[in-house]
């Protein structure tokens, strides 16, 4: 089973998409992207999907660090924003999720990701 | 006496060449002519191109030495030979000292200096200035005419001034020729033009044709060496020939010019003839006579040229001076009271002689008014130079000769020279006048006769000089010239006073020579008439006369004609028988003629005759002739006739008739026979009888002769004497007759004079006439009684006068004027001596200026005025033009807002424009003061105005935007931009500085705070576009969880845990979506201000219970508890409950997400004072991470939650403390943020107005009483509180003046913030209501003005800010600015008084 990290500071979501994904992949939430940087030093998922507006350490930033980590795990941002570009060119961004989005079109992504 | 001396040089010099000639007459080579001429050549500015032409034109071997002295800079080198030397053969030189003339040579003057002339020896001197004047040319050539004489030639080239006209006039003199440059040709006229003047030119010729004359002139036979006087033999001409035609020439000048020349010296004639037949290229004297003959213009030359006389002002200055010493003032000592000095100048020429005197006398005398006549007779016999003395113009050469002072005194300085001055002119009589001939001028104080005498030969001298003692007064004086003298003969006549001088006193012995006067010896109009007319009367004697005389002769008797003195005077016939001549002295008298018996026969008849007036007769008077007896009749008849003189005589013929032989002879001769006959003694008896007859008659004839002879003694006794008184008689007439042919003389010469004015007069009276004529201005003259004189056409015309109008009173002309009596104008103008100006209009409308002057005459007396209109519609056209234009730009400038200055040099007011004044706080009245003193206080900001208004004004480049900071007396301070540029501007300073002042001040303060509002802006839009994003995110995320779960629950399973999860979370996410909206909205809504609140009275801790209930679920939730602190308030708030449990609702959620668990929330409610007023106040006290101070100030501001990206474990907009801010301000309120850094937790301090329970219970009882008594109570609270109100708007001043007015309030009305202060100085109010927006100053500006005042000055007033529009901006920047409270408007009226009483009660606790 692949391994997922879903970061997202909002409960209803992490909520939901737990109970979407983990049924096919090993999921692990994490509402804090600094705790998720750390998890990742000792873990590598095969995909995170990634709030990018978050309190303390938002998305961007959170893409910013992982870059320097050169980690090779593709990144799915989710976001409610519509202007949405900044770091997103990032080589890990592999690809966005728009806000509020269908069960099909994360699931429809989440496979794209993990089948390259 | 140099002239004698030069004279004898000139002989030897002609005869050694006459000598040379004879050896060699055919002589080509001119230059070997050894008594060659010398030509001067004077030239200035533009004269060496002349020289130049002159010597390419010249021949060179004329054998002439060409002299050229030019005018040379005298610092430099002349480089002036080597060019000229370039143009002729001859060689050219630079004169050195001492070297002796050749012919055929050019020589030049060295620059700086001098040149003279000496026995053909050059003397190069220095320099010599005379009075100032450096005149080489004049210098040169009157030495050179010393030298040389008739031998010189004088040329004047192009030059400027009048250098060389008095040395040209030497050469003349001494009969050289004289050549000056045609002015056409010349680059400079002036010294050939002042030369031609002076009338001492003879020929005006071209450069080039100077050349060629010169070369004609060396050709000629007098010149060729020949002697120049014409008394030695000249080609073929024997002496007496020459004197013939000599005689002739002088016989035509007489007969032509009425002068006899004859007994002027012959050198000097001969000088001046050889000249004229030179010039005229005549070879000999008969060619030259018969020119003369036909030629009148020559005979004119030549008389001008035997009279020409060099003369200059004040000749032998010496002598002038001994005339002022020694002279003039016998003169004055002798002089009669009151008669006037009188001075004859003889041979005047051109008149610097006469002025000369006069000048010296008036000199001597000083004041030329302290004696009045001074007449100076001025007379010469040419008729040019008289014109010339009269004209008294000279030129600008006496300057040498005539000091500065006196040409300042006695001259005007005209174009070309000096014009004696009209009191000078007018002391001197100029007249023509022969002294020779005519009748002299008498009593006369000084006779001035200088070098005149040196003319005449001997007798001519010794005539003249009798006439002039006759003419001085017994102590008068003559003036002689310095080599003339009275003569050996003379001395008797003359006293020598002076021997250097020449000064001679008349003697008192009476004049030796009776002298006689023709007539009128100049009037040859008077001579030709009275020849023509004795020619008619001796001319063609007719046949009848002829006949008559033949008869007489044949027929008549002998007989004579005698005379009353019985003097023979005719004798007719054969008389020799009766009358013959006699021993002893020879005798035309009848008796001595006759035999002695005839004589007493005769003397018989004739005195019956005499006695009888009528013919008397002695018949058969026998006598004896020789041997035989005649017997005759004597007849004598007696007539009148006038012979000779004028007056008729008395005459008598006496005529002798015979008696025939045959019948009358018979009877003596029967007689006698008879006698014989009778006897011895009847002849005897007879002869006895005879004898006793004879006796009787003898006897009688005694006594006759005896009583005639008595009768005869007495008579001669009587006619002695009558003789003695006719001797006087005669003598008395004589001097009669002397001093009125004297007067005559003068008479004529005042009568010349006259005559000369009068042409002046009417040339001027004509001039005047063309003048007014020509004149387009009309003219009106009229006279005292205002009759008019005069007019010019156009006056005609303009004030409808004819001719007929002269003489008519100005008063009747109707001019083509209203209103306009120029009668009484005139009449005014007489009598004030002032003159009149005005503008009339015609009916036409055009206008003229109308001007009336008093006519003066030149006695400075009023007789009369001269009106003059002059046309000045096209001018007042242009004014009432330029009036409206410049009406049109004062507009423009009054109109314009930009205060706008004209300033001077000194930048003094000039003129400004109604801006300036109102800017400025000065009036027009102002003028004149220092702009610099307007505009700003410090030295450094004048200094820098001044620079660059001073640089705008000097360099006319206009000044472009320099901006000044000012600083007001009122210490208001701002920045001015000052534009400029140099305008023309009317008055003595022509130019003037426009300045446009404009105040920055507001536009600077507007782009800066419009920076700033771009700053803010931008800010605010960057957090407005995190805001969308958060907003975005924040609204998507709970859509999304609704979204997710929704797809989810539609594949689950209905009951299952997981789907009761999923229908939470979606009721969750769809009421936090919900409650994000209403925040939103509740933004907008607080933003446009539509939030309508709907406030009550409430128990401030019942909410706060109530709220903190609400949430303690959610802080149980999180382990958090709520510790509530509530004290008495003893008042109430003012609010909208829902608000404000949402605002304590707010501030719970936020303190309980930052709280950590575990961890108390403390809320407290207290009643608190501040400001003099009372508040509640509510606290939310967390122990949470706290607030970053920077973050601090910026909390409560809009969108700016996003930037700090704070934890929400909770969600939401974060717009919470925003509309919670917000929502208070609404109320009243206020709320602050407090914390002590991060990790340190937050106080959150939330205040409301607090209204407390008594005054609260007392107003509302008041305003139901107010309402129920319709506005009869007092409220206690505003009683007597002094409130200053400020709106600028009248009708909500009034309203609000009424409301307090009513309340009790005492009210201080204004409608600036300007008036604000000044009320608050004066009248110290207790409360302040201002309005925000007003216009200038606002409601902020004051309120920030204000609190920037001392306590004691008001600063701390209470205040309450009232603005039309609740944003909420305003409202916290009035708060800010230091306003207490804030009312929105539209408000009600108890708003107001219990904001104001809330106010005043504060105040009054503080201040007691």
């Amino acid at each position: 089973m692949k391994h997922i990290f879903i970061i997202e500071n909002d409960i209803g979501i992490l909520e939901a998409l737990t109970f979407l994904l983990e049924k096919k992949y090993v999921v692990t939430t994490i509402s804090d992207a600094r705790i998720a940087l750390n998890k990742l030093q000792s873990e590598q998922p095969d995909l995170i999907l990634l709030d990018l507006f978050m309190p303390d350490l938002n998305g961007a930033k959170f893409i910013e660090a992982f870059s320097h980590r050169e980690l090779n795990v593709p990144i799915l941002v989710m976001t409610g924003c519509s202007n949405v570009n900044m770091h997103l060119n990032a080589s890990t961004v592999a690809g966005v999720i728009r806000k509020p989005f269908q069960i099909e079109e994360i699931e429809t992504k989440i496979e794209q990701v993990l089948a390259r | 006496m140099t002239i004698k001396k030069s004279l004898a040089a000139q002989r030897t010099k002609a005869s050694q060449s006459s000598k040379k000639f004879s050896k060699n007459a055919k002589r080509k080579n001119l230059i070997q002519n050894k008594n060659f001429p010398i030509v001067g050549i004077g030239a200035s500015a533009g004269g060496l191109e002349a020289i130049s032409e002159l010597l390419g034109n010249l021949p060179p071997d004329t054998g002439m030495a060409f002299v050229i002295v030019q005018h040379l800079d005298p610092t430099h080198e002349s480089r002036i030979d080597e060019i000229l030397s370039r143009k002729t053969l001859m060689p050219v030189a630079e004169i050195k000292n001492n070297a002796r003339v050749k012919s055929g040579h050019v020589y030049v003057i060295p620059p700086n200096s001098s040149l003279r002339i000496s026995h053909g020896v050059f003397k190069v001197l220095p320099r010599v200035e005379s009075k100032g004047v450096h005149l080489p040319i004049d210098s040169f050539f009157i030495s050179l005419a010393k030298d040389q004489e008739s031998k010189c030639i004088g040329i004047i080239l192009s030059g400027t001034a009048s250098d060389g006209t008095y040395g040209l006039g030497a050469i003349k003199m001494e009969g050289g020729l004289t050549i000056a440059q045609d002015p056409r040709t010349a680059k400079y006229d002036g010294m050939p033009r002042s030369a031609i003047a002076a009338g001492v030119v003879d020929l005006i010729l071209s450069p080039k044709q100077i050349g060629e004359e010169l070369d004609r002139i060396a050709r000629h036979p007098l010149i060729l060496g020949e002697e120049p006087i014409l008394a030695l033999p000249i080609h073929d001409l024997a002496k007496s020939e020459v004197e013939g035609y000599l005689g002739k020439i002088l016989t035509i000048l007489h007969n032509k010019c009425h002068i006899d020349f004859s007994h002027y010296k012959r050198n000097t004639l001969n000088r001046r003839i050889t000249r004229r037949m030179v010039l005229k290229k005549k070879k000999n004297l008969k060619e030259y006579l018969a020119y003369l003959e036909t030629n009148a213009d020559e005979i004119k030359c030549l008389y001008e040229d035997i009279l020409i006389n060099v003369t200059e002002f004040f000749r032998d200055p010496n002598a002038y001076a001994g005339l002022k010493t020694q002279i003039f003032p016998e003169i004055i000592k002798n002089r009669e009271a009151n008669s006037p000095i009188r001075i004859w100048v003889v041979g005047c020429s051109t008149g610097e002689e006469a002025y000369s005197v006069t000048i010296s006398l008036l000199e001597f005398i000083g004041k030329p008014t302290s004696i009045k006549p001074i007449q100076v007779f001025a007379t010469d016999i040419s008729e040019s130079a008289i014109q010339k003395a009269r004209s008294g113009v000279y030129p600008e050469s006496i300057s040498k000769n005539v000091s500065k002072e006196r040409l300042q005194k006695f001259f005007v300085k005209t174009e070309t020279g000096y014009r004696i001055k009209n009191f000078i002119r007018e002391m001197c009589l100029f007249s023509w006048h022969d002294v020779t001939r005519d009748p002299p001028y008498a009593k006369l104080d000084l006779i001035c006769c200088r070098n005149l005498l040196i003319y005449f030969d001997q007798a001519l001298q010794e005539h003249v000089l009798p006439i002039f003692h006759y003419a001085l007064k017994s102590k008068g004086f003559l003036w002689l010239g310095s080599s003339e003298s009275v003569g050996k003969l003379l001395p008797s006549l003359f006293n020598l006073v002076d021997k250097t001088n020449k000064f001679y006193l008349r003697k008192s012995t009476p004049t030796i020579q009776k002298f006689h006067f023709p007539a009128s010896a100049h009037m040859p109009e008077k001579l030709e008439i009275a020849k023509k007319f004795s020619d008619q009367i001796h001319g063609s004697p007719d046949i009848g006369q002829e006949t008559d005389r033949i008869a007489a002769l044949t027929y008549a008797p002998p007989g004579v004609v005698i005379n009353n003195a019985m003097e023979i005077i005719l004798i007719r016939g054969e008389i020799a028988s009766y009358l013959q001549l006699t021993h002893g002295q020879a005798s035309f008298n009848l008796f001595k003629l006759a035999q002695p018996e005839l004589a007493s026969a005769l003397r018989m008849t004739i005195r019956l005759a005499q006695k009888k007036n009528a013919p008397a007769r002695k018949d058969a008077f026998t006598l004896r002739v020789g041997k035989e007896l005649k017997t005759f009749n004597i007849d004598v008849i007696p007539f009148t006739f006038a012979l000779a003189s004028q007056i008729k005589e008395r005459y008598f013929l006496i005529s002798f008739k015979p008696i025939l032989d045959v019948s009358t002879g018979d009877l003596p001769v029967r007689k006698r026979g008879k006698q014989l006959i009778t006897s011895q003694d009847q002849y005897i008896r007879e002869l006895e009888q005879e004898q006793s007859d004879s006796k009787s008659y003898q006897n009688s004839l005694i006594q006759d002769f005896e009583i005639t002879q008595e009768e005869f003694t007495s008579m001669n006794e009587e006619l002695q004497s009558t003789i003695e008184e006719l001797q006087s008689t005669n003598e008395e007439l004589e001097t009669a007759k002397e001093e009125l042919q004297s007067a005559n003389e003068e008479l004529t010469t005042v009568n010349d004079e006259l005559q000369s004015r009068n042409m002046d007069l009417s040339k001027l009276n004509d001039d005047l006439v063309n003048l007014l004529g020509c004149m387009d201005i009309p003219i009106v003259m009229v006279d005292v009684e205002g009759c008019v004189r005069r007019f010019t056409p156009k006056a005609g015309k303009m004030l409808n006068l004819i001719p007929s109008d002269l003489g008519r009173p100005i008063s009747d002309i109707n001019p083509n004027f209203d209103k306009l009596d120029l009668g009484s104008l005139v009449s005014e103008v007489i009598e004030t001596i002032a003159i009149k100006e005005m503008n009339i209009q015609d009916r036409e409308g055009s206008w003229f200026r109308l001007q009336i002057r008093p006519y003066k005459t030149a006695e400075n007396k009023i007789e009369g005025a001269v009106i003059a209109l002059v046309d000045i519609n096209l001018l007042k056209q242009n004014l009432i033009k330029r009036e409206a234009s410049l009406d049109y730009v004062t507009s423009v400038a009054n109109t314009v807002h930009f205060p706008l200055v004209v300033l001077d040099r000194q930048l003094r007011l000039k003129s400004a424009n109604h801006a300036f004044y109102e800017k400025f706080k000065v009036t027009a009245e102002d003028e004149g003061i220092d702009l610099l003193t307007l505009i700003g206080t410090t030295k450094k900001v004048i200094a820098d105005v001044r620079k660059a208004l001073m640089h705008a004004f000097v360099t006319n480049v206009e000044l472009k935007d320099f901006e000044v900071k000012y600083e007001f007396p009122n210490s208001k301070c701002g920045t001015m931009l000052l534009n400029g540029r140099r305008i023309q501007w009317i008055g003595d300073e022509p130019n003037a500085l426009l300045l446009c002042i404009q105040d920055i001040t507001d536009r600077l303060n507007m782009e800066k705070s419009l920076r700033e509002a771009i700053v803010k802006w931008k800010r605010a839009d960057q957090a407005k576009d995190a805001f969308l994003a958060t907003l975005s995110h924040e609204l998507r995320t709970p859509l999304t969880v609704i979204l997710c779960w929704t797809q989810l629950l539609l594949k689950m399973e209905e009951g299952s845990e997981k789907f009761k999860r999923g229908l939470q979370a979606i009721e969750q996410n769809s009421k936090i979506q919900g409650q994000m909206i209403d925040d939103l909205l509740d933004i907008s809504r607080i933003q446009s201000g539509k939030l309508v609140l709907s406030t009550s009275q409430l128990d401030l801790a019942d909410v706060v219970r109530t709220t903190v209930e609400s949430v303690r679920l959610l802080a149980e939730s999180k382990s958090v508890t709520i510790k509530t602190h509530i004290k008495s308030l003893n008042g109430s708030v003012v609010a909208d409950p829902a608000r404000l449990q949402q605002i304590v609702w707010n501030l719970l959620i936020n303190a309980i997400k930052f709280s950590p668990p575990k961890k108390d929330i403390d809320v407290r409610v207290n009643p608190v004072l501040e400001q003099g007023q009372h508040f509640a106040v509510i606290e939310v006290i967390d122990h949470g991470k706290g607030i970053n101070p920077n973050f601090l100030p910026q909390l409560f501001e809009r969108f700016t939650q996003a930037d700090s990206s704070t934890t929400r474990l909770y969600g939401g907009l974060g717009l919470g403390l925003t509309i919670a801010n917000d929502l208070l301000k609404l109320l009243g309120g206020s709320i602050r943020a407090k914390s002590e850094g991060e990790g340190k937790g937050a106080t959150f301090t939330v205040l409301l107005p607090l209204i407390l329970n008594k005054s609260k219970q007392k107003m509302k009882a008041q305003f139901e009483e107010v309402t129920a008594a319709g506005g009869t109570a007092l409220w206690q609270n505003l009683n007597g509180l002094n409130v200053l109100i400020v709106e600028d708007e009248q009708r909500s001043l009034d309203a609000f003046t009424e409301l307090l007015n009513f309340a009790g309030a005492k009210t201080i009305s204004v409608t600036s913030a300007g008036e604000a202060m000044i009320a608050l100085d004066k009248y110290k109010p207790d409360i302040l209501i201002s309005d925000i927006a007003m216009p200038g100053e606002d409601g902020i500006s004051l309120i920030q003005n204000i609190r920037a005042r001392k306590t004691e000055q008001g600063g701390q007033i209470p205040a309450v800010a009232l603005t039309a529009y609740a944003a909420k901006e305003d409202v916290t920047q009035a708060l800010l600015a230091g306003f207490n409270a804030h009312l929105a408007k539209p408000f009600n009226a108890i708003d107001l008084i219990v904001c104001i009483a809330n106010l005043a009660n504060g105040r009054r606790k503080t201040n007691p």
